[in-house]
This record gives C-alpha cells, sequence and structure tokens, in this order.
C-alpha cells in the first residue's frame, strides 16, 4: 500500500503523462497532418450524410459497411464521427477530434491494462508514459483512421475481459464482447487478431480453472450474437471484395514473383510438388512477418513520414532499443505474470499485416502498439533498477549520456513531425485540394462547368485522388440532394463521374481549351502551363516544399 | 570409439560432397560475376587461370568444415560438431559464397585456422607458438578487418585457458611484428594503403544519405529551425547510419529468408527458415547455461566479426556478413540438439521438430529448385 504522499506524487505523474500524451494528440491537429487525406473527407461526408438523412452517399440506410469510394470502410469510426460533426460541424477538427480523444483515453485505459499485465504501478506507469510519448500513437492519433479506435477498443475489451475473470460478473462479461465484438467492426486487423487472441486467452484459462463453463458461454454467446453480421458480410457480403483486394495475393512483389517463376518448371516434376505458387506465398508471407522486426521499421522509417529510404521515425524512438531487448529477455527468460497474453498479443498483432500486401504497413500492425511499450518499460524497469544500484559516479555518466541521447533523438523526432513531415508528405494528404475546391466553390456561378482530373503527382501523374468528395466535403452539399439527384457517368469507357456543375475526369487541354466557360482544376501532367496563354491561368498552387501541385485554368 | 569414428567421417564427408557440390552446381549453373581483381591476383599466384579462384574457395570452405569440426569438438563434444559441419554444409549461404569467389570465405578460414591452432593439443610452447603466430601473420597481411579480429581471438584464447600465458606473449609479439611491418608498409605506400582504407570502410560514402542530410537542412532552415542545426547534423545522421547498419545485422529476417539477396540477385535465404527456431533455443541455452567468461568475450567478437559488414555501403553485405556463420552454425547446433533432448521428453517438443525437419526437407528441395530453374534467370537479369 503506498503512503499518502507517495500517492499524491503517483496521481500527479499519471495525470502529468495523461495531459502531456493529450496534447501531443491535440496540439494543431488540424493543420499538421497538412492536409485531409481521401479517407478522412469520405469519412466525413458520410458521418454528415449519416447526420443529416440517416444514410450514407449511396442512400443505404445505417449501412455495416461502407461503400464509400469502392473500398467498403469499417462503420464504427463513421458513426462515432456523426456527434463530433453535429457539434464542430464539417471540418477539419470536427473529423479528426473523434480519434484524438479516443487515442488520449487509450493511455488512461492503457495504465490498467499494464498494471493488470505486470502488477506492477511503476511498471505501469514507465509504459503508459512511452504510450503517451510513442510516435507511432501520436502519429495515428493526429488523423482519422480506423486503427487507432479499434486500439481503444481492444484495450478496454482486454480490461473488461481481465476483470471476467477476476470477478466472473455477468456485466464484465458482456461488456467484455461488446468491446471487442465492435473492435472486430471497427478496423479489418482485429477481424483476425481478436478471435486468436480470445481463443488462445480463453483455452488458457479454462485450463488453468480460472473460468467458468457458464461465464465463457455467456461472453461467447454475446461476442457470437454481436459479430454475426460481420462475419455474414465478411463471407458473403461486400466485406469480402476488401478483404480479397487486400490479402497477400495481391501483393505486387509477390505477383511478379509467381509471374516469373511459372513455365520454368517441368509439370508433374517432383520439383513442381514442392516448388509451388502457394508454397512461394507462404515462404513470401513469414518473410514479411519477420521484416517487422527488422531495425529499419522498428527505429529509422516505419512511420514513413520522410521519403523512403531517409532516417525520419520509426515505430518506437531509438532510445527505446535497450528497453526492449532487455524487456524481451525478461519476458522470455523470467516468470512474468501475463508471458502468454504478452507474447501473443505481439506476435498476433503483427500477423494481419504479413497477409496482406504493402511492405510494411505501421497502420496495420497498430494493435502491437501497447505491447512494444510495455516490454520497452519491462526492460527500462530492469535497467533503471541495476543503474541505481552502481556507484553514483557511474550512474551519473550514464544517466547524463542517456539524457543526451533522449534529448537530440525527441528533438529529432520533433523535426520530423512538425517540418519534415508537411514537406515530405503533403502531396499523400493531398496538400492543395481543399484550396482548389474553395476556389472552385468561391467561382462556380461564373461556369458552365467545373472540371477536375483525379490524377495528380508532382514527380509525375500516378496519385489517384477522389476530388469529388473533397467538393461535398467542404460545399456541405446536401446529402438528400447528393443521394437522390442524377449522376453523369461516361460513356464509351470513358472515366468520368459528374453531379452539379462538377465533373470528374481526365482533362485533355489540346481539345478541352475550347470548350466554353469551363474552369478546370488539374496538375501540371494535365494543363500544361507552356501551352496556356497567362491570362487563362487562374491560381497556382504549391505543396509546402514549393512544388507546383495544381492550376486552376479557365477555357479560351 | 570406431563407431564414432565412422559417424565423425560420414558427416565430414557428408558435409564436403554437400559443399563440392553445390559449390559446383551454383558456379556451373549460373553465369556469375566477372573475375574481381582479387581473383587475378590469386590466378596468378596459383596457377594463371581464372578457374583457380573458384577452386580455391572451395577448398577454403572444405577447409572451413574441417576446422569447424574440430573447433567445437574440442570445445563441446563431437555431436555438436557434426551438427554445426552438416549446418555449415547444407545451408545455401556457403555454396553461394564460395562459387561467388567471396574473399571472405578465405577470411573464415583464417579465423577458424586461427581458432584451431589455439587449440591444438601441443605441448611444445614455442612450436604451437610459432603455429599460432605463423597462421595470424597470414591472417593478418591478407585483410585490414584481421588486424582487429586475430588480436582479439588470440586474447580469448588466452582469458579461456587455451594457451599459456608464455605461449600468449610470444604469439603477442609475433602478432605485434606483423602488425609493425603492415603499418611500416602502410607508411611507405600511403595511397595505396588509403585506397584499401576506403574500399573497405565506405559506409559513409552513401550518397543517399548525404542527399538526405542536404534535403533535411534546406527544409528546417525554410520552416525557421536554424537552431536545429546543432542536433539536426552529418554527425547525427552518419552515428544514425552506423548504427542502423549495425543494429540490422541482429534482424533475423537477413539470415532466414530471401529478404537481402545473396549476391544481388539470389532468393535462396542464406540460411533455410525451418532453423529460425533452433536457432533462437540454441541462443537461449547459450545464454542461460554457459559461464559469463564465454559469454562476454562471445560477444566481443561477434561485434567485431560483424564490423566489416557493418562499415560496408551495401545494405546489408552479407558476403562480408559471412565472418559471422561458423558461430550462427553452432548456436544453431546448439539449439537442434537441445530440441533432440526435449523430443523424449515433451509431445509439442516432439510436434515441433518434426515439423521443422518436414520444413527443413521440403525448403532444401524447394532451394535446389529454384537453383536449377529460375537463380539462372535471375542473374541474368541482375546483370
Amino acid at each position: 500500500m503506498l503512503k499518502p504522499s507517495k500517492n499524491l506524487v503517483f496521481i500527479t505523474i499519471f495525470i502529468l503523462i495523461f495531459m502531456l500524451g493529450t496534447f501531443l494528440r491535440f496540439v494543431n491537429f488540424t493543420n499538421n497532418p497538412v492536409s485531409l487525406n481521401i479517407d478522412e473527407v469520405a469519412i466525413g461526408y458520410n458521418a454528415y450524410s449519416i447526420l443529416k438523412t440517416g444514410r450514407d452517399e449511396y442512400g443505404l440506410f445505417l449501412p455495416l459497411s461502407f461503400k464509400s469510394v469502392g473500398d467498403y470502410k469499417p462503420p464504427v469510426l463513421i458513426y462515432l464521427t456523426v456527434p463530433s460533426i453535429a457539434i464542430f460541424g464539417l471540418n477539419e477538427f470536427g473529423v479528426r477530434f473523434p480519434v484524438a480523444l479516443l487515442s488520449s483515453l487509450t493511455i488512461l485505459f492503457g495504465y490498467f491494462l499494464f498494471k493488470r499485465l505486470t502488477d506492477n504501478k511503476t511498471i505501469a506507469l514507465l509504459a503508459m508514459c512511452l504510450l503517451a510519448i510513442s510516435p507511432w500513437g501520436i502519429y495515428y492519433a493526429r488523423y482519422a483512421d480506423e486503427a487507432t479506435v479499434a486500439l481503444f477498443l481492444v484495450v478496454v475489451g482486454a480490461i473488461c475481459f481481465f476483470k471476467m475473470i477476476d470477478k466472473h460478473s455477468l456485466s464484465w462479461q458482456v461488456l467484455s464482447a461488446v468491446f471487442l465484438g465492435i473492435s472486430m467492426y471497427c478496423y479489418y486487423t482485429e477481424r483476425l487478431f481478436v478471435p486468436i487472441l480470445l481463443g488462445i486467452l480463453l483455452f488458457s484459462y479454462i485450463k488453468q480453472r480460472k473460468l467458468t463453463f457458464k461465464g465463457c458461454l455467456i461472453f461467447l454467446v454475446t461476442l457470437g450474437l454481436l459479430i454475426s453480421p460481420l462475419i455474414l458480410s465478411t463471407i458473403f457480403g461486400p466485406d469480402k471484395t476488401r478483404v480479397a483486394t487486400t490479402f497477400i495475393t495481391n501483393d505486387p512483389e509477390l505477383q511478379r514473383q509467381v509471374l516469373t517463376s511459372q513455365n520454368q518448371i517441368l509439370p508433374n516434376s517432383l520439383f513442381s510438388f514442392f516448388d509451388n505458387n502457394l508454397f512461394l506465398s507462404i515462404f513470401y508471407g513469414i518473410r514479411k512477418y519477420l521484416y517487422y522486426f527488422h531495425p529499419a521499421f522498428l527505429f529509422y522509417n516505419g512511420l514513413n513520414m520522410t521519403i523512403d529510404n531517409s532516417y525520419g521515425l520509426g515505430v518506437v524512438y531509438l532510445f527505446e532499443l535497450p528497453f526492449l531487448l532487455m524487456g524481451g529477455y525478461i519476458l522470455i527468460r523470467k516468470k512474468i505474470k501475463s508471458k502468454l497474453i504478452i507474447l501473443s498479443w505481439l506476435l498476433l498483432g503483427i500477423l494481419p499485416a504479413a497477409l496482406t500486401q504493402n511492405e510494411q504497413h505501421s497502420l496495420r500492425t497498430l494493435v502491437a502498439l501497447p505491447i512494444f511499450n510495455l516490454i520497452s518499460a519491462l526492460g527500462g524497469y530492469d535497467l533503471f533498477g541495476r543503474i541505481r544500484k552502481m556507484k553514483v559516479n557511474y550512474q551519473l555518466a550514464i544517466g547524463s549520456g542517456f539524457t543526451l541521447v533522449v534529448f537530440i533523438l525527441l528533438v529529432h523526432a520533433y523535426f520530423v513531425f512538425s517540418v519534415y513531415f508537411k514537406y515530405q508528405r503533403g502531396e499523400a494528404f493531398m496538400e492543395g485540394t481543399k484550396q482548389a475546391v474553395k476556389y472552385a466553390l468561391d467561382h462556380k456561378a461564373e461556369y458552365n462547368e467545373i472540371v477536375f482530373d483525379p490524377v495528380r503527382g508532382v514527380d509525375g501523374p500516378d496519385i489517384v485522388s477522389i476530388p469529388h468528395m473533397y467538393v461535398l466535403f467542404y460545399s456541405q452539399y446536401d446529402p438528400s440532394i447528393y443521394q437522390t439527384e442524377m449522376k453523369r457517368y461516361g460513356t464509351n469507357n470513358q472515366d468520368l463521374y459528374g453531379f452539379d456543375k462538377f465533373t470528374i475526369r481526365h482533362i485533355d487541354w489540346p481539345t478541352d481549351h475550347s470548350k466554353t466557360k469551363t474552369l478546370f482544376i488539374g496538375s501540371p501532367w494535365s494543363i500544361p502551363l507552356q501551352d496556356i496563354p497567362q491570362d487563362q491561368i487562374l491560381q497556382k498552387i504549391y505543396l509546402t516544399n514549393g512544388k507546383l501541385a495544381l492550376i486552376i485554368a479557365k477555357s479560351d | 570409439m570406431g563407431k564414432m569414428l565412422s559417424k565423425i567421417s560420414i558427416s565430414l564427408i557428408f558435409s564436403c560432397c554437400l559443399i563440392i557440390f553445390f559449390s559446383y552446381w551454383i558456379g556451373t549453373n549460373l553465369h556469375l560475376k566477372s573475375p574481381t581483381p582479387i581473383s587475378f591476383t590469386i590466378a596468378d599466384l596459383f596457377g594463371k587461370h581464372l578457374e583457380t579462384p573458384f577452386i580455391l574457395m572451395i577448398l577454403a570452405s572444405l577447409g572451413s568444415v574441417f576446422l569447424l569440426f574440430f573447433v567445437v569438438q574440442k570445445l563441446f563434444d563431437s555431436t555438436l560438431a557434426n551438427l554445426s559441419i552438416l549446418i555449415f554444409g547444407l545451408n545455401p549461404w556457403t555454396s553461394y559464397e564460395s562459387a561467388s569467389n567471396s574473399v571472405y570465405v578465405l577470411f573464415t578460414f583464417e579465423i577458424l585456422a586461427v581458432l584451431g591452432a589455439l587449440l591444438l593439443p601441443i605441448k611444445n610452447v614455442y612450436l604451437k607458438s610459432l603455429i599460432i603466430g605463423a597462421i595470424s601473420f597470414i591472417a593478418i597481411i591478407s585483410s585490414l578487418w584481421m588486424w582487429l579480429i586475430i588480436p582479439s581471438l588470440v586474447y580469448s584464447g588466452y582469458r579461456l585457458g587455451w594457451i599459456s600465458s608464455k605461449e600468449f606473449k610470444f604469439v603477442s609479439s609475433l602478432i605485434g611484428l606483423a602488425l609493425i611491418i603492415m603499418f611500416i608498409l602502410g607508411v611507405k605506400h600511403e595511397s595505396y594503403f588509403l585506397r584499401v582504407i576506403n574500399q573497405n570502410i565506405n559506409l559513409f560514402q552513401n550518397a543517399k544519405v548525404l542527399n538526405n542530410i542536404n534535403l533535411f537542412h534546406d527544409q528546417f532552415r525554410i520552416g525557421g529551425y536554424r537552431v536545429g542545426e546543432i542536433i539536426e547534423n552529418k554527425y547525427f545522421y552518419d552515428t544514425q547510419h552506423l548504427f542502423f547498419h549495425f543494429a540490422e545485422y541482429f534482424s533475423p529476417v537477413i539470415y532466414f529468408t530471401s529478404q537481402a539477396k545473396i549476391d544481388d540477385f539470389s532468393f535462396s535465404p542464406p540460411i533455410y527458415l525451418a532453423l529460425i527456431f533452433p536457432f533462437f533455443y540454441g541462443l537461449d541455452l547459450f545464454f542461460t547455461k554457459f559461464k559469463i567468461k564465454y559469454k562476454k568475450l562471445l560477444c566481443i567478437n561477434i561485434i567485431l566479426l560483424l564490423l566489416p559488414a557493418t562499415l560496408s555501403n551495401i545494405q546489408p553485405d552479407l558476403g562480408r556478413l559471412f565472418l559471422i556463420f561458423p558461430i550462427i552454425t553452432f548456436l544453431i547446433s546448439l539449439g537442434l540438439r537441445g530440441f533432440y533432448k526435449l523430443y523424449h521428453q515433451s509431445r509439442s517438443a516432439k510436434f515441433l521438430l518434426i515439423l521443422l525437419a518436414s520444413l527443413f526437407l521440403f525448403q532444401v528441395i524447394v532451394t535446389m529448385s529454384d537453383i536449377a530453374n529460375r537463380e539462372p534467370i535471375r542473374i541474368k537479369n541482375n546483370a
């Protein structure tokens, strides 16, 4: 039992850590990331549509999966954004607020999870501190993404699950099932992670006779009832499309390997029995899985906030390396109360990401974040204990050296967040689209048609955007009109989409420039500056790094 | 005794045959890169034929097998020694490096030769010291890296009681003499010596890092953070770069998957994936069961053996990393023997061992198929 004075110190530190974490998640979060990305505007407008009409942009009543731009978005974040938009309006703050808030609350609940897993208040507080300042947590808290919300739900669900084990009460059984069930609706990673982790936990607790048959049954029935629509949707419904498109078999590198390996082995030979595409995919998946433990992902550029192959930020700070190594050693060698849970959580947290395409994906592995913090804290606690036993001179030398390293790395992290990120990744967040849309909306009355080219990119026309969603978002277009009005589609395989005065299609300037009273918005790849008289160029929109992103021009 | 000897000779012969078979197969099936300057030097020295370095590297690999067996048997037992050489021979790494004339195969042989000499059961102090000194001398004049590695190995041998203090003093003076000669030669042929240093330590010549530093500098200057230069400078990024290169070699994905390509083209993993579990188990056994003195010396030598790969601008440099392979094979053998001991005790260990054995055999077949069918195309595309 802590003495009152120690209790006060503990509570003060606890509150300070929480406030620091909240501050880091909220400070200037409407401007950094520099712009709303395509998912954020889609989430925002669908939430706005639900708020106004109870239907999504396609007119579906309270759907379980939002078709959006064909990627079938999970529903939880969109529904959570509805009250935020009702209070703060359809803007950057309204869209990003729920995620930043839930990420801050994850710090709070994280402490209770760490405390339950380690039975040690100091380790729990240290892990909470690492979670609060985690670059991984901060980065994904600052824009609207489902993974952060899902992580919050998993953390709260896990706390309820442990309460269920300790207290055997009905309310905890139901609450745990509800939170974990909703987390599966929230993000695709959790659809694989939660059931397998639960399987391991239930098996382990039943074996230890800590979970009664009745308690287990109530928990499973509640969870089963809650997720049955999701199972149906994933197997037969629209979610199947998303799963199919992101599965590892669609990985470009794997496909290249499969294609280049065909027709090189004699059919029906011994080699063809062993050496086939199935096993190629399995080995590829294992390689991807192991690559998540590579220092490049962990310490250098796992967050992808700076240009490729540069020293940006990894998912954990480099100064955590000795903590992680020591923590890993303690976890494997020493008797830790929840060793199985911690190890399973870590190893399973990375599994779903390894089964999908893309090389390394820090968002898809976000569920493993608290465990990285916990392992670091375990190691840090042990190392600090060892240092405290050393002579004062050594303590001073190690302490000052470590503080200097931490200071340098935190300053670097600050530069990555506040400078390099917006200079180097503005385009990934569709920087400039807001200005272009605002211009178009301000001058809408002057034109018969406003044509927006969806393809952009500074280095080449390689980024496909969804300008119509930005138009809907920033004009706060009436969802009831949008759901019912006639849309224009292309004929003869022409990629075209139009509503109101807006047309989203490729701009072909040599033919388009002669159109009457038409406004064109596109990148320099579709509106060639050298071919347009200066008086027709109405505005040039630049990225933060000074590169020309979009041109607004009018027809002759 | 006879039975044991036959077991030993079978594994030795089997391992050697594997290396010859794989190296020859890879060497003839694939059109490996054109000979390096050192290949010409070796060819000049031995027989005026460009096949000579290739044969020399295979001989060095075979020599390494014998030496690895001798060292592990002397330090531990013949089971571990047998397992170590089988792993050394069966994994593609040895054969690929031999077939591509990697000079690091030769350096590995030299390191194992020094270790073997340290463990020679010769009672005559001067004879033993002379043998160790002579091998160390040859090793030191063959590479800059050996200037660090060989003294460290000899010191480790002394600390572990493999050689007496008298022998240590005698060997140290011979090594010192070799280092002085090399130093005098270095001063006399300064430009050549500097070129050798630049070729070996080329980590900081990476244009990509320099470009990144310039870009980052520009951006925080424009952003109005000039004070950041105190921290965000060349020294900070170079230190990060150095540390990253070093830390990378502790990642299992480098060794057990084809994430890093051997010789820049191959899809064969340096070590078969199934051996990852015995490796970790072996590592665990080593750190829990062995004396602290062993652990400390192993850690120091691992750091030194990783130095050539760390200071290379190839990321990761599997050629230079080959120096560490004998240690990995030993740890895997330790883990395998540990697994085998568990085999009769636990059902899950039995299941795991059978699973690993199947995976291992399976990957051997897949790798052979790959070498036969796809690797020639890959190396052609890479060229």
